[in-house]
């Protein structure tokens, strides 16, 4: 039989120096915790906060895409641009050639690009919460006027590429965030 | 604790001099700024500056918001101006007063003695720059810089609660320390205080944040702003809720590392303290795999962790907790009405209305707000029976539904009755040595505080102790047979009356006495004993 008492006696004697020291080993294991956790804490933060930018970012694309469009309504009331001509050279004024002047290298969204996923597009139909691919999307609805009496007074919904535009069109911008879901950022017409 | 030692003797004014008595640098300097006098504005001031400094910082924050700086600017301008007035003026009395404290009053110059301590130099630290500003041209963002400066003068009122910290805990274990500082306690002093109000100072923020994220115009303009309230939130949370799982051991019944850690766990603040942090790292680790946005609104749980603070909530389980089964019973007869009332509601107006009563758990919508008064109209009934029967059931209903508001009311009332009693019987306890302590004044304080009792009403309940503690000391109206059955009284008493019998054989006129006394008619043998006892005593003394 083995004789534990030596071994027992160590032990105690460490408990017994543990038990007098101000500071101990497992309180200097618990502070290198709390640092870790504390490290943990902060770089979720800067996760969520690279995040927050590329929203920020989307929201900055949508913000040239409403300064662009009340650029034109304001030319349009001094009678200098015909809004229809300017945002859809297609002849037939439809959506999908007004996303192609958007586009285009002289339009508002020429240079951006889907801060989430530079490979997706800037410009989209709609935000979609089970597809994370719509996130950084810019996306413009059509204002449609409700019956008088109705609220609300016009109820936007996604354009199709083919629908024809008609001047003072409302107009809804919304840019889809980190977890896809739409923030209104304005409402312009044409 | 606030007792000042000068050459090992305790200096503590209990109460500021009255004007007219003292001059008006001393009188001024006791209302304002002594920290040994009880009862003067000293606290109050601390507490004023450093929620002026907080607003500050906050106000510093909120100018890199350019969409709240802009239609407010000037708002913020006259903000600093006011801060910075009010900054200047307590320097300006902290110099003017200089000669009244103790730290600098045997200076040869005393003035200067403060202007040139460290706490001075910050407190001119967080104003100069300002006036500096006048004449130089300094950068604006430079200027924003040097203004953060101010946070430096909360080491005013963080060093003396440090240094009081290290008193109180000297030869303690760090693992003791913490728990001084997160736990309420006697090791605790004003630094634990302090870690609390830092914490609600949090709580309060965080939540605020929660609700103006709600709002899609400010979510939108403060994005970035409330994703860093939120991180430095969850930091300052996750730290406090380990350093109380790490000390918890230190509090008695939660001893055991282990077994001890893990009922604390499941106790109801620890768990409200882990349900505030717990969304945050939820939704970093998991929102790949789900939706987790709707874990946000239970951020909004960070506002228990206020409950800590209040002895309210505490006062409202004991009284469920006691008048549970009276509750469950009414619970029970409302279930049972609100059930019978939706059975009868689809009986007879089903075939009328098959679409608002389609089935009996649907008709349960309708019995409810029915039964509560609350009525909202889209659903009633249109039967001759049928509203008869709603005609019944609201008026049953009225009476059902207050019961048990009517019961939680008037338990609580009792609870807050027998918390108040207990109040009463400790004082008597206190009263027990005829005057209170500095350390039973503070759990008065304290108890009076939490039982929402005001001061007359504290001095009252003192004074019914005092009352009937020398009611109890005064035993001369007990009858024989009470004192027979408490020898400590029946010992005090017989010694009195021993007492006045010596005192009548010292101030009597012996021979008349004796000739009285030697009466057999007048006297026993016992009671002649007894005299002559006393007269040889009083003789010989």
């Amino acid at each position: 039989m083995r004789n534990t008492e030596p071994f027992l006696a160590l032990q105690g004697a460490i408990l017994q120096q543990d038990r007098t020291k101000h500071f101990t080993s497992v309180d200097a294991l618990f502070l290198l915790f709390l640092l870790a956790v504390l490290i943990g804490v902060a770089l979720i933060g800067h996760l969520s906060y690279g995040e927050g930018i590329k929203t920020e970012t989307a929201k900055a694309n949508a913000a040239q895409l409403k300064d662009w469009f009340d650029q034109l309504e304001a030319n349009s009331a001094k009678g200098q641009t015909n809004p229809l001509e300017a945002c859809a050279d297609d002849g037939e004024k439809t959506w999908e050639g007004c996303q192609a002047a958007l586009l285009s290298e002289k339009g508002p969204l020429g240079s951006a690009k889907n801060p989430f996923d530079a490979a997706q597009p800037v410009l989209g139909a709609k935000c979609d919460r089970s597809d994370l691919s719509t996130r950084g999307l810019v996306v413009v609805e059509k204002g449609t006027p409700a019956p008088p009496g109705a609220p609300p007074a016009i109820s936007f919904g996604p354009m199709e590429n083919g629908e024809k535009l008609s001047k003072d069109l409302p107009l809804r911008i919304l840019v889809c965030d980190k977890g896809a879901y739409a923030l209104k950022v304005a409402e312009v017409k044409l | 604790m606030n007792d000042a030692t000068q050459g090992g003797v305790h200096h503590k004014h209990h109460a500021p001099p009255d004007w007219g008595t003292v001059s008006f640098r001393h009188w001024l300097y006791r209302w304002l700024l002594d920290t040994e006098t009880e009862g003067n504005h000293q606290a109050a001031v601390d507490r004023f500056i450093a929620l002026l400094i907080v607003a500050n910082l906050a106000a510093l924050f909120f100018e890199h918001v350019p969409a709240i700086y802009g239609p407010y600017k000037d708002w913020f301008h006259w903000f600093d101006i006011v801060s910075i007035a009010i900054f200047t003026v307590e320097y300006l009395t902290r110099f003017y007063l200089a000669p009244e404290d103790p730290e600098f009053a045997n200076r040869k110059n005393p003035r200067l003695g403060y202007a040139s301590s460290p706490f001075a130099l910050i407190d001119l630290a967080a104003i100069l720059p300002f006036y500096l500003a006048a004449f130089i041209n300094i950068d604006l963002r430079m200027l924003r810089a040097l203004r953060l400066l101010r946070i430096l003068k909360l080491f005013r009122v963080l060093i003396p609660a440090v240094k009081e910290f290290k008193t109180l805990n000297e030869g303690r274990t760090f693992r003791q320390k913490v728990h001084a500082l997160v736990w309420p306690g006697e090791f605790g002093g004003r630094l634990h205080d302090y870690f609390d109000t830092f914490i609600m100072i949090w709580v309060v923020v965080s939540v605020t944040a929660v609700l103006l994220e709600s709002v899609a115009s400010i979510h939108y303009v403060l994005n970035l702003e409330f994703i860093i309230l939120d991180t430095i939130a969850v930091g300052v949370f996750t730290l406090e809720y380990l350093l109380r799982l790490y000390s918890v051991v230190e509090t008695k019944g939660f001893r055991h590392p282990i077994a001890g850690r893990l009922r604390y766990v499941k106790t109801g603040n620890a768990l409200v303290d882990l349900l505030a942090v717990l969304p945050f790292f939820l939704e970093a680790f998991l929102h790949h795999l789900f939706d987790l946005r709707f874990l946000r609104v239970f951020r909004l749980l960070r506002l228990l962790k206020l409950t800590k603070y209040t002895g309210a909530t505490s006062t409202l389980v004991i009284v469920v907790k006691r008048e549970w089964p009276v509750m469950a019973a009414a619970t029970f007869i409302m279930l049972l009405l609100v059930v019978l009332t939706a059975s009868l509601g689809y009986l007879f107006e089903h075939e009328a209305q098959p679409d608002k009563f389609e089935n009996i758990p649907a008709s349960i919508y309708w019995a409810v707000i029915t039964l509560a008064s609350v009525g909202y109209g889209d659903i009633s009934p249109v039967t001759p029976v049928g509203r008869f029967m709603t005609i019944i059931l609201a008026l049953l209903g009225i009476g059902i539904f207050a019961i048990p508001a009517a019961l939680l009311s008037s338990a609580f009332s009792d609870q807050l009755r027998i918390e108040r009693e207990t109040l009463a019987n400790e004082l008597y306890v206190m009263m027990a040595d005829g005057q209170i302590s500095t350390d039973e004044q503070e759990v008065i304080d304290r108890e009076a505080k939490r039982l929402h009792l005001s001061r007359d009403e504290v001095n009252r309940l003192i004074e019914k102790a005092r009352r009937e503690r020398e009611a109890k000391d005064d035993h001369t109206g007990l009858t024989i047979t009470k004192l027979v059955e408490r020898p400590e009284i029946a010992i005090e008493r017989y010694r009195e009356l021993v007492g006045q019998m010596r005192q009548i054989a010292l101030m009597v006129d012996k021979s008349s006495m004796d000739k009285l006394v030697d009466d057999p008619d007048r006297t026993t043998a016992f009671e002649r004993r007894i005299w002559k006892s006393l007269r040889d005593d009083t003789t010989k003394s």
